[in-house]
């Protein structure tokens, strides 16, 4: 291996040419300053594999260049229909990810006591490993019941989304979570579910797709064109998170001359190009948005046509119930002519001056959407006059006054998007990350809903689907099926209560292993999460509530979650209010981490930690998409013993449950949670019935919660259901799957043929890939992009519509009420308690006005933070006069990357964001150290000036620094507590009410002038720790990860593929 | 942390459970027990009477390793409790041999001890480790003894060399120090179930009738099922409303020291003790 001399900045600044060469350049020391450039001596041969970058969720296609087995050089792929031959710092600094001395090669197991300062490692065996996280888990089994084991996911880097989510189901828990969910995309693409059935507006999470459509060449040249003419980017920051791809898009877009408007506190690249910002004060999108429906509704603006047609706005509204009126309500007797699936109900018809029935499709009637009147004896409006008369307050002055955004200036944004043809928004990350979780994504995607701006081209709310065939539904199983029946049988909006009764009747007896008992413990499974019974909105993905996680790991109550497997990232830098976490590691039997690094979550707690491959290592099954371009992803590299995300669970699951099936074989009993004690399974035991019908097997309290049940109905055997979703016996199953996918007869072929194999249109560019095209891999562009899907007739002879009840846009959403009132649709068959009645309670008592009390509100409202920055609320404090907000930052991906020296060079500790006023008046000036306080604590930032800030508003991202534990240190810390905004943020009441969402931005705080912790690094020099040269932290003696052989991809010898069934009860 | 060391408080907190008011005197009989256990051992405990050692020390013993130790820490209990309560699998064991360690002990001694806890077959690092955990938490004292176990002092090893002072120590020894005796006298069990019975009141009769159910060893399922849809479940629910499961019970009096788990749930003698004093004031 040659030894270069390359400067750093060679690395940072021309990109392409970077990699191990630039890496090897710092082995020597004082080569971290400016150097002369220089040249290998000689040359290797250079090879290329196709790849797709991990460094966050979006996945840009990419080159990858090897020499002597190295890794020398990234580049996106030119032919990529987004990103376009660009790659971002995440994307290129995977080389000094995956080769870094910080890398977990091989199991490590804690050697020394718990806590940073005493962490000591040893190397064991894969076998050892397996054996010792699946005895700890057994043991808890055993001595607690099956609820004592927990996962959770989450943080950025290994992706084991679903493992993490289905290991507790096959245990035979309910407890999951993960610290995106509830504060990251679960409420838009929940409210999108719930409100249409259709994708929703987050671009981060590639459900915006459309305005991207026709930007490349070649996609124009193959016939797709560029119709989004006006964009909102509604909190989101594309050119700062997801650079490559639709930051890179965004650049395309305007240069296209694409009108934008900016909603953000943050002055964020996107926000400085825009046509108007608007820098709202954090926490208040809701009162912003009502002036945006205000001002639409006053002035005419929204499209007439689409609202009657095709949302529930006409719809009156029964005040006692707050859901729309059927028909048969109040016109009794009433048959209707359309399916019992889409039910009438009551319009004011404009064409006879009275209350008709309102059937889909009818144009019978001519249905008002503002109006008001009594009905049945009581005072009645439409849903589009409940919604006029919620906005009617928020006048652009009373906005300006709330917001903190002059008035002209949020009229000028409404009429860059009203005025258009067609627009669209797309809604970002901050919502989800305060109160306001479920009020923002009803109000953004009812204006694209009012304004008709719906499967259009140009839009947002679009379907990259073809036209249905059948009246559209949408099964509410726990992320809408994808993971087929792993959480149970759903419930299926858009068929009657009679047709999903004969659905699950006729479930073949084989659906459920194990026959129905088992639909009835996977329900009992989802009940039994903690924290559902007011945020009920999370049965959407099935994960527990967190904050309700944290208090029953603290005190034990209801049952107490103690064996630990936490799949991804450093949480003590991802979860809110950090410090309450690490307060309750003390009360954790055994952890088991799996990650490609070691963060300061596994410091301080894990007992165990598997080895998992970076992603220039790790192979896709099903390969990548983009648009209409699905890429290959192979494991390129091989270090150490290494493996995909999905080896570790799906082998602590075939261990645990051996010795599980072992223990009930021999005559114990495991109890499981609130169902009771169970016994092994007998071959001639006859399999239990449990339907519907056996809700009443309740207690006499009519608590779901535990029963009176017969338990030797339970004949458990584990893996409980289906076992691990997602879990990979080993990587060759891996990477045998995905050279077929890609028409390859096997690994080595498909590795040795890359332009046949792994590109779109051949070495030449021009020659199609015909198998890429055949099967699925290259959409061409008039089958992929496609609209008025809703328009399309169906097999009852009507238009399909929306996957809803009612077959129309929600505006005002029916399934929010319904799910407040009894859990409605999740967790079919079982019925569920109503939220407590002092639900919105606090909204109330804010606005003597607020009609939905008791239950969710299901349009937009405006929610005042609990830690109020403005002056004369009853919730400012001027101890904490400040907002803080945050958002995402160029170099890293969650908590991902701060081991990366170069990374780190360029963003070594968090700036804080705020205007030169705010920092005199603190006695501040830029690159100072900042203490920044909150009510749960102090960090350090360096505060950075920008006139973009308000003076009462400043602005810091997440931190993390590994180098506190490094052990060049003379006191090691777990570099969680010195710069890290969760130390600040807010995880305790009032939450989103439907959601649980805690409070991660919009909260208050205080600064004064700081000083630099001690063990935090900031000048260049400081990093060499962390290049790839230097040995690998934690087992000195394997050397440097670049100066290792290439390993082969582990594997496991008593691998049976028919070993593994799954259980059931 | 110093109030919640506060055995006193504890004390008297406990003393105000129904049903146990009568029972607890200003000193529970096995703090009591336990007392003149420790005072008649070599290892006396620091309170009240300063910790007698086993053999008179003319000169202060010289630590045993050049192991370096961090300095002393401004609130000694609370480091200390940081240490035995870091690790639920280790919590049981430290307080054994915090309480073991009151009388001097060699270290292969200590080792055979931690070895025969049956907390230690869920323990995942080594007695001598377990061990080096609590001497960091400056709650054990290691001493260096020679041959015949009488600590080898500076003034001993003064002038000689590495190969002859290895041949003065031939052993380490170790002891509960004045921190380590006031923190198991604060945290022993007879006091941590004390407390655990005057925590939560409706638990109360329940807490007492699984220990005497598991005087005789039982699986963790015949728990559930004898304490399964009992209106205590519904006593003290979480934010959600539901009731709390069986398995609370166990928890709780694990940690409490009330019951310990080996191959089944059993009353620990603490436990047993307890069970003894309630049936005295009832006879």
């Amino acid at each position: 291996m040659q030894t270069l001399t390359m400067t750093r900045r060679t690395f940072v600044k021309a990109t392409a040419v970077a990699g191990a060469a630039a890496v090897l350049a710092t082995k020597v020391t004082g080569s971290l300053v400016n150097a002369d450039k220089a040249w290998a001596a000689t040359a290797s041969e250079r090879t290329m594999v196709v790849h797709t970058c991990h460094g966050c969720i979006q996945e840009c296609p990419c080159r990858v260049y090897l020499e002597n087995n190295v890794v020398v050089k990234i580049e996106g792929h030119p032919l990529a229909p987004t990103n376009q031959g660009s790659l971002c710092l995440k994307g290129l600094n995977q080389m000094h990810t995956a080769y870094s001395p910080r890398r977990v090669l091989y199991p490590l197991k804690r050697s020394g006591d718990r806590g940073a300062e005493n962490a000591k490692w040893e190397r064991i065996s894969w076998d050892d490993a397996i054996d010792l996280a699946s005895t700890k888990i057994v043991e808890a089994i055993e001595k607690y019941g099956t609820y004592s084991f927990f996962a959770s996911v989450g943080g950025g880097g290994a992706y084991s989304f679903m493992q993490a989510m289905t290991i507790p189901q096959a245990f035979g828990s309910p407890t999951v979570f993960e610290p995106g969910c509830a504060q990251c995309y679960l409420p838009r693409f929940s409210i999108a579910n719930y409100m249409y059935g259709g994708a929703d507006q987050s671009m981060a999470d590639c459900a915006v797709l459309e305005p991207f459509k026709g930007l490349a060449p070649k996609e124009a040249e193959r016939g797709a064109t560029q119709d989004t003419k006006v964009l909102v980017l509604w909190g989101a920051q594309p050119s700062v998170s997801q650079v490559a791809q639709s930051g890179r898009g965004m650049a395309e877009l305007r240069a296209r001359g694409c009108q934008t408007v900016v909603v953000d506190p943050n002055m964020s690249p996107d926000a400085v190009k825009a046509t108007v910002w608007l820098r709202v004060r954090p926490g208040s999108d809701g009162a912003l948005i009502l002036s945006w429906y205000n001002y639409i509704f006053a002035n005419n603006l929204y499209d007439e046509d689409f609202c009657k047609t095709w949302t529930n706005l006409p719809f009156v509204v029964d005040p006692s119930t707050n859901l729309p009126f059927y028909a048969t309500d109040v016109f009794p007797g009433y048959v209707q002519s359309a399916p019992l699936n889409t039910p009438a109900y009551v319009c004011w018809d404009n064409k006879t001056s009275s209350l008709q029935p309102f059937e889909y499709a009818s144009t019978a009637v001519d249905p008002e959407l503002f109006w008001s009147g009594t009905v049945n004896g009581q005072t009645c409006r439409t849903a589009g006059q409940v919604y006029k008369d919620t906005a009617a307050p928020w006048t652009l002055d009373k906005a300006e006054e709330t917001c903190w955004i002059p008035a002209a200036t949020i009229e000028s944004a409404i009429k860059v998007y009203a005025d258009a043809d067609v627009a669209g928004i797309a809604n970002g990350v901050p919502s989800d990350m305060e109160q306001i979780a479920s009020q923002v994504p009803l109000g953004l995607m009812g204006l694209d809903m009012v304004m008709g701006y719906v499967n259009k081209p140009g839009a947002t709310l679009t379907q990259n689907t073809p036209p249905p065939k059948t009246r559209p539904t949408t099964t509410f199983n726990g992320f809408g099926g994808m993971f087929g029946m792993m959480y149970g049988i759903g419930y299926v909006v858009g068929a009657t209560q009679a047709e999903n009764e004969a659905r699950i009747a006729a479930m073949p007896p084989g659906m459920f292993p194990g026959g129905q008992g088992t639909l009835y413990v996977m329900n009992q499974l989802l009940l039994d999460r903690l924290g559902m019974k007011n945020h009920k909105g999370l049965y959407q993905w099935a994960h527990s509530h967190i904050p309700s996680v944290l208090e029953a790991i603290k005190t034990g109550i209801p049952f107490k979650p103690r064996v630990w497997f936490d799949m991804s990232g450093n949480k003590l830098a991802v979860l809110g209010n950090a410090e309450a976490w690490f307060e309750v590691f003390p009360e954790i039997d055994f952890c088991i981490g799996q990650y490609p690094m070691l963060t300061s979550f596994h410091v301080e707690v894990a007992d165990l930690v598997f080895p998992l491959e970076e992603w220039l290592e790790s192979t896709g099954a099903s390969g990548f998409g983009q648009l209409n371009y699905v890429f290959p992803c192979p494991s390129v590299i091989h270090l150490g013993e290494t493996v995909d995300n999905g080896v570790p669970p799906q082998k602590v699951v075939n261990a645990a449950a051996k010795k599980l099936n072992d223990l009930l074989a021999s005559g114990t009993e495991i109890v499981l949670g609130a169902i009771g004690s169970t016994v092994g399974a007998q071959p001639s035991a006859p399999s239990s019935t449990v339907t519907a019908a056996d809700d009443e097997k309740q207690t006499s309290d009519d608590s779901s919660f535990y029963h009176d049940r017969d338990t030797s109905q339970f004949q458990m055997q584990f893996p409980f259901g289906a076992g691990v979703i997602g879990g990979v016996e080993e990587d060759s199953v891996l990477m045998a799957a995905h050279a077929k996918q890609f028409g390859a007869p096997d690994w080595d072929t498909f590795m040795s043929n890359v332009p046949q194999y792994m590109e779109p249109f051949g070495a030449d560019y021009n020659t199609i890939n015909q198998f890429w095209v055949d099967n699925g891999l290259l959409a061409d562009p008039k089958d992929y992009w496609l609209y008025d899907q809703h328009k399309a007739i169906v097999d009852d002879g009507l238009p399909a519509g929306f996957a809803t009840e009612s077959r129309k846009c929600e505006v005002y959403c029916t399934l929010l009420v319904k799910m407040a009132a009894n859990g409605h649709p999740y967790v079919y068959p079982r019925t569920q308690e109503a939220v407590d009645p002092s639900i919105g309670q606090e909204l109330k008592d804010r606005n003597p006005n607020y009609e939905f009390v008791g239950s969710y509100s299901p349009i937009c409202q405006h929610v005042e933070p609990k830690e109020s920055p403005a002056q004369g609320d009853e919730n400012y404090d001027a101890d904490y006069p400040l907002v803080l907000t945050s958002g995402r930052v160029y170099y890293f991906h969650h908590g991902t990357m701060r081991h990366a020296a170069f990374a780190r060079e360029l963003y070594p500790i968090p700036d804080v964001r705020m205007h030169p006023n705010t920092a005199a008046k603190y006695g501040l000036k830029h690159m100072d150290f900042v203490t920044v306080t909150s009510r749960r604590g102090s960090i350090t930032g360096r505060v950075y000036e920008t006139r973009g800030m308000h003076e009462s508003v400043i602005w810091m991202e997440r931190f993390w620094n590994p180098e506190c534990f490094d052990t060049s240190q003379s006191k090691i810390t777990g570099g969680w507590r010195e710069c890290n905004v969760n130390i600040l943020t807010k995880n305790t009441a009032p939450f989103n009410e439907v959601f649980g969402s805690y409070t991660n931005r919009g909260f208050t705080v205080n600064i004064k002038p700081g000083t630099r912790p001690d063990n935090i690094w900031i000048e260049p020099k400081q990093f060499a720790p962390f290049l790839p040269s230097e040995p690998n932290q934690y087992l000195p003696d394997i050397g440097s990860a670049l100066e290792m052989d290439q390993t082969p991809h582990v594997t496991f010898s008593d691998w049976d593929p028919n070993a593994v069934q799954g259980g059931g009860a | 942390m110093s109030s919640d060391l506060n055995g006193t408080k504890r004390l008297a907190t406990a003393a105000s459970a129904p049903g146990y008011a009568d029972a607890a005197p200003e000193e529970h009989p096995g703090i009591a027990q336990a007392r003149a256990a420790a005072a008649a051992g070599p290892g006396a405990p620091a309170e009240p009477e300063p910790p007698a050692p086993a053999e008179p020390d003319p000169e202060p013993p010289a630590p045993a390793e050049p192991d370096p130790e961090p300095p002393a820490p401004a609130d000694p209990l609370a480091a200390l409790d940081k240490v035995v309560q870091r690790n639920p699998l280790n919590r049981e064991i430290h307080f054994k041999t915090l309480a073991f360690c009151c009388t001097r002990r060699l270290l292969p001694e200590v080792e055979d001890f931690i070895a025969a806890c049956p907390e230690f077959a869920s323990a995942e690092q080594s007695p001598y480790f377990l061990l080096q955990f609590l001497l960091k938490g400056h709650g054990i004292d290691s001493f260096e003894v020679d041959a015949d176990g009488q600590v080898v002092t500076a003034a001993q090893k003064e002038g000689l060399s590495e190969d002859e002072i290895d041949d003065l120590v031939a052993q380490t020894a170790y002891e509960t120090n004045a921190v380590g005796r006031q923190y198991i006298e604060l945290k022993s069990p007879q006091n941590r179930l004390l407390e655990l019975l005057g925590l939560t009141p409706e638990y109360y009769d329940t807490y007492i009738e699984v220990l005497g159910f598991l005087t005789e060893k039982r699986s963790l399922a015949s728990v559930d099922s004898m304490l399964r849809g009992r209106q205590v479940l519904m006593a003290n629910r979480d934010p959600d409303d539901r009731p709390v499961q069986p398995s609370v019970f166990i928890d709780k009096l694990e940690r409490a020291g009330g019951i310990f788990w080996e191959k089944g749930w059993q009353t620990t003698p603490a436990g047993r003790e307890l069970l003894q004093v309630l049936e005295e004031r009832r006879g």
